[in-house]
Formats: C-alpha cells, sequence, structure tokens
C-alpha cells in the first residue's frame, strides 16, 4: 500500500449564473399529486422556489465527462445499484440496475474530480455483465469538486415573464403522451421554470499537492458539454437548455485560512467562448 | 489555557444523521468525537501529518478539548438538560417537563423566573418560529446506458435565521491559532454528511469565554470514554450511548469505528472525570492512525439533586 500525503494547496471558488434557453423541469420523486397542484411538479425550497440541487447538477457535469472520456467501457463502469431480477416494482431495474463509471486509476480525471462513493462496488468487467470486486483503497482522495445548490435569481423573473406564468416562478405545460401499445392518450401537465430565468450557482475546486490547475480545466470542459446537452428531464423535448454567464473564479491559499488572507480574483469571462485555456 | 465559545452560522443545509444507513435525520447537534474529527482533517490539510500528530498529542494530554455542539437562538444558548435535574416549577405537567432535552443557559447559571417550552427546548424568550426545519431532499442517479433512475432520499436540516450551533473549544495559547483556522477550513469543507453538495458549511466568530473551575458536581458537555483512572462512582447521573460511525478520514471512506460505549452530553459527574482518547485504528489501516475521542469536557454546575 502506497501512502502519499495529501496536502492542500487552496481552493477555486468559481461563481457563474446558469441562464435558461429554454424552460427547465428539475422533478421531484414520484408523481404526487397535491390537491390543485399539478402532477409533475418542480422541486422548490421552503420558500417555495424552485432550486437546482447540487447533487443534480453534479451528476449531469458527472456523466457528461464520463462519456466525454470515453470512461463508459468494460472494467471502468460499476453498479451502483446492483440489478434484481426478483424486482417487480422497477422492471427496469430488474434488467439493468444502475450504472455509473468508477474506477481505481489514481490519474482518472473523472474520479479524481467528482470523487469515489464510498461502499463495496461491483465492475462490469466485460459485455456480458460479469462483475467483479473493485477495490478503491489505494486511490481514496477526498472529493475535488463541491457543487452547491443554484437557487433562483428572482430578479431574472420579468413582470413580461410573470404575465405569461401560472404560478408565481413556473408555467405549466400540458403534454399528451402516447402509450406506445394502447395508443391510448395520457394527457399530463409538467411544471417548468420558464426561459430567460436565471439560478446563482457556486463551484468549489480543492486543488491538492501538484493539481495546479488540472482540475479547474477539466470543470470548465464539463460546463461546455453540459451547454451542448441538457439539464433536468424531458431534455429530448428541448427543456434544460442552459448557458453560464458572468463567471467569477477566485482563488483561496492556504494563507486565507493561516492568516487571514484576502481570495485573489483569478479570471472573469462574459460566457464560456471566452475561456481559453 | 483559553476557552473559546464557538458559534457556527450555517450557510447552508446540515446533514447529520445518527444512524448511517437510514436516510431519516434523527438528531441535528453534532457530537464532539465529530467536531474533533472534522477539525483534525482539516489540520492535517493544512499544516501536514507531522503537525496533526503534534495536535493530537496535545489532545491527549488535555491541552486541547471540544465540547459537543448545541443549539443557540440569538444570543440564547442551549445546554443539554442535566440528567436527573428537575423543571416542574417552570411547565405546567409532568408531560411537558419530561420532553425537555435542551435547557437555556440563564435558566440553569442565570436566575430566570419564566421560562417556555419550545419543542423540547425550555427557553428564557418565547420564540414563535422553528429553530429549524428538517425538509426531504429527493436524490436521483441515473444510469449511464439507459437513463433509468434510482431515487431515494436524505433529510437535511436548515437552521433560520439567528439559530444555530454552538460549541465550547479549549486550548493552550500556542496552539489556539492552527485550531482556529482549521475551523475555518472546516467552515469551508462542510461538517456532516452530503460535504460534496456543500452542505454542513458554516462561518463563525470565536468568543473569548471565562472558564470556572470545576466543583462537586459538574455537567458533561461531550460524549466521554472514561480513562483506566476515572471512577464508576463519580458518574451521579447518567446515560450511555453507543456510537459506531464511519471514521472521517481524508484516506479512506469505507472503514468504520468500533462501536464505543459512552457516556452521554448532559450526564452529571463528581470531580475532575478526565475521559480519554482511544487509537481505534483499523488493523488494515496504514495511512495514518485513528483515534476516538471521548475526552470529558466539564462545566461546574450549582444543583442540590
Ligand atoms: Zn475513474
Amino acid at each position: 500500500m502506497k501512502f502519499k500525503e495529501i496536502s492542500l494547496k487552496g481552493k477555486y471558488i468559481i461563481d457563474a449564473k446558469i441562464e435558461l434557453l429554454t424552460g427547465l423541469h428539475v422533478g421531484t420523486a414520484g408523481n404526487s399529486l397535491d390537491i390543485g397542484g399539478v402532477d409533475n411538479p418542480v422541486i422548490k425550497d421552503a420558500m417555495g422556489k424552485p432550486y437546482i440541487p447540487g447533487s443534480s447538477l453534479k451528476g449531469k457535469l458527472r456523466s457528461l465527462m464520463e462519456f466525454y472520456n470515453n470512461k463508459l467501457v468494460p472494467n471502468q463502469v460499476v453498479y451502483t445499484v446492483e440489478p434484481k431480477n426478483d424486482d417487480k416494482e422497477n422492471k427496469e431495474r430488474a434488467k439493468s440496475g444502475i450504472r455509473m463509471h468508477l474506477c481505481n486509476d489514481e490519474n482518472c480525471e473523472v474520479c479524481n474530480l467528482f470523487g469515489r462513493n464510498h461502499g463495496n462496488h461491483k465492475v462490469i468487467i466485460n459485455n456480458n455483465g460479469d462483475t467483479d470486486d473493485l477495490n478503491l483503497e489505494d486511490v481514496i482522495q477526498p472529493t475535488r469538486l463541491i457543487v452547491r445548490d443554484a437557487s433562483l435569481d428572482e430578479s431574472s423573473i420579468t413582470k413580461e415573464m410573470q404575465d405569461n406564468m401560472d404560478f408565481d416562478y413556473t408555467e405549466v405545460k400540458f403534454e399528451n403522451n402516447l402509450d406506445r401499445i394502447t395508443s391510448a392518450a395520457n394527457p399530463r401537465q409538467t411544471e417548468r421554470v420558464p426561459a430567460g430565468a436565471k439560478f446563482n450557482c457556486s463551484f468549489v475546486i480543492n486543488v491538492y499537492n501538484d493539481d495546479n490547475d488540472t482540475y479547474l480545466k477539466e470543470f470548465l470542459t464539463a460546463l461546455k458539454l453540459l451547454e451542448d446537452d441538457y439539464l433536468g428531464g424531458q431534455g429530448s423535448r428541448g427543456y434544460g437548455q442552459v448557458k453560464f454567464k458572468d463567471i467569477v473564479i477566485r482563488f483561496r491559499d492556504d494563507n486565507y485560512y493561516k492568516q487571514g488572507q484576502e481570495d485573489k480574483k483569478m479570471y472573469e469571462y462574459k460566457e464560456l467562448s471566452e475561456v481559453k485555456f | 489555557m483559553k476557552r473559546f465559545r464557538i458559534k457556527l452560522k450555517f450557510t447552508s443545509p446540515l446533514h447529520i444523521g445518527y444512524k448511517e444507513g437510514a436516510f431519516n435525520l434523527t438528531e441535528t447537534i453534532i457530537h464532539s468525537d465529530t467536531i474533533f474529527s472534522g477539525i483534525i482533517n482539516c489540520h492535517s490539510l493544512l499544516y501536514g501529518k507531522d503537525k496533526t500528530d503534534n495536535l493530537i498529542n496535545e489532545a491527549i494530554n488535555g491541552n486541547f478539548k471540544v465540547s459537543s455542539a448545541f443549539y443557540y437562538i440569538n444570543d440564547e444558548y442551549l445546554y443539554p438538560r442535566p440528567v436527573g435535574m428537575n423543571f416542574k416549577k417552570y411547565v405546567d405537567d409532568f408531560k411537558k417537563e419530561k420532553k425537555i432535552n435542551y435547557v437555556s443557559e440563564e435558566i440553569l447559571f442565570g436566575n430566570t423566573k419564566e421560562a417556555y417550552l419550545k419543542d423540547n427546548m425550555l427557553l428564557k424568550k418565547d420564540m414563535k418560529k422553528n429553530v429549524y426545519n428538517v425538509r426531504e431532499r429527493p436524490r436521483s442517479t441515473l444510469d449511464r446506458i439507459t437513463n433509468a433512475s434510482n431515487i431515494f432520499y436524505t433529510s437535511t436540516c436548515v437552521f433560520n435565521e439567528d439559530c444555530g450551533l454552538w460549541f465550547f473549544m479549549d486550548a493552550k495559547d500556542y496552539i489556539i491559532e492552527e485550531i482556529i483556522s482549521s475551523i475555518k477550513l472546516l467552515g469551508d469543507e462542510g461538517i456532516g454528511g452530503d460535504r460534496t453538495y456543500g452542505y454542513g458549511q458554516f462561518e463563525f466568530e470565536p468568543l473569548e469565554h471565562y472558564i470556572e473551575d470545576i466543583k462537586d458536581k459538574n455537567l458533561l458537555l461531550s460524549l466521554c470514554i472514561p480513562n483506566e483512572k476515572d471512577k464508576v462512582e463519580d458518574l451521579i447521573f447518567y446515560n450511555i450511548v453507543e456510537r459506531g460511525g464511519y471514521i472521517y478520514s481524508n484516506y479512506s471512506k469505507v472503514k468504520r469505528h468500533s462501536l464505543f460505549r459512552m457516556i452521554q452530553e448532559g450526564s452529571i459527574v463528581k470531580g475532575d472525570f478526565k475521559g480519554c482518547i482511544i487509537d481505534d485504528t483499523p488493523e488494515d489501516f496504514n495511512y495514518h492512525k485513528v483515534y476516538k475521542y471521548g475526552r470529558a469536557f466539564l462545566i461546574p454546575l450549582d444543583w442540590e439533586g
């Protein structure tokens, strides 16, 4: 077993706005039907304001980086939820389980930035889905990326937008899904945050040992990938197209903690296309 | 030795579950062993392993100790209800009296005549709003190939404005600066679960606090594992709790602590009960030593009981 001491060199603090180019639907689990509510509501905070959970944002960025870096291949994919053949409640899960990338390569840019989950994992070793135990003991490091919940910037909801909305911060879309087999119509309402709304988002990247700006670059690539993809549900219907704006990157070195120094503003971009690393 | 009251103002939700594996939130205070590990880990990130070993030695020698963290509401500080102490004169009936788990500093040490019961807290001032709210959050993982999702729930605690948690920290002058820097980093790293989503982050101000010598009867403000010299007959009123949990380390996430039986906050002990810090390094773990923090944090309590 090798031991490499981990020392914190500092933290990049990245603040930005997420602007919605199309409506966003980040749903709650299940379809609990509140009286007078819609059947597919968006997630809201205690004050009834929609927000984007850090876990959704982080999960999406991670999965995009897994695809981009070609990490979804045998020996690099694990079951986070193992398939259960007797699971009658969830047929989809019974067939497949929940798979994601996780590996013990100490140089893996995805695992090093987004973290390695605890617990014991079964790694899928071939296309038949056979598995083996995955030992992560030698590569555990603290997760570098922290993704906070993104809160709605209320001032981005204009008077004009409000006139076309059903609730204080959201609109409701009616959709008619056809059952592919019976052709029965299944009308549904979906709540979404309207295009034009902005969220304040904030990220932290810990810099360890000789990382320098390696993981900052990886992270900015992930943001670019998200702009070409979508956030939240129903992306194939055009929902959840986003753009990052007013990106400010600060650096907080260890003297911020030891000697009370201020953090330093390192980069400022109006949008991601200005980023040249 | 100096004593500080560290008042944590949380800037994000807090996820502190008592039983790991169960996703419902059963407890919202932070125990001394969790605070100690959090500080030690941040110290190691900032100052390196050797200096951190020194700090742990200072703690073993009693030159650095922490209490558990309890609620505050504005400038009103709560303490764990002393085991066996009677508060009937403040509430109407014994059913309500039984509910009390936390008591205001001014009721315990001041001469307040009136008191109000808010949930399980006995307060000096009447309090309309909740100290904290617990919210369930759906979380999902997407299967990367089929897009099927797996949804589960976690509970988080969000403190109301002007409410949060506070703890005591005692330290010798020459290590105070390092410890305060480590707590500052802990505020940015977060304490408790789901730190990767920015949970458990806080701001704080160390407020210097007077130290009173312990007396015949003392209130325990931390979890405590008795050392071999501590006498069991010195435990006047006490509760025992079992604590396990994951090891809080930069180098491992999957190892668990051994199960310890610990004396709970709010117990009453006679004289100088010290407790101890136990080497709990798992057999196949070679990165660094792992300790279970069980030193007693005591304050005198004048009370005929
Ligand atoms: Zn990997």
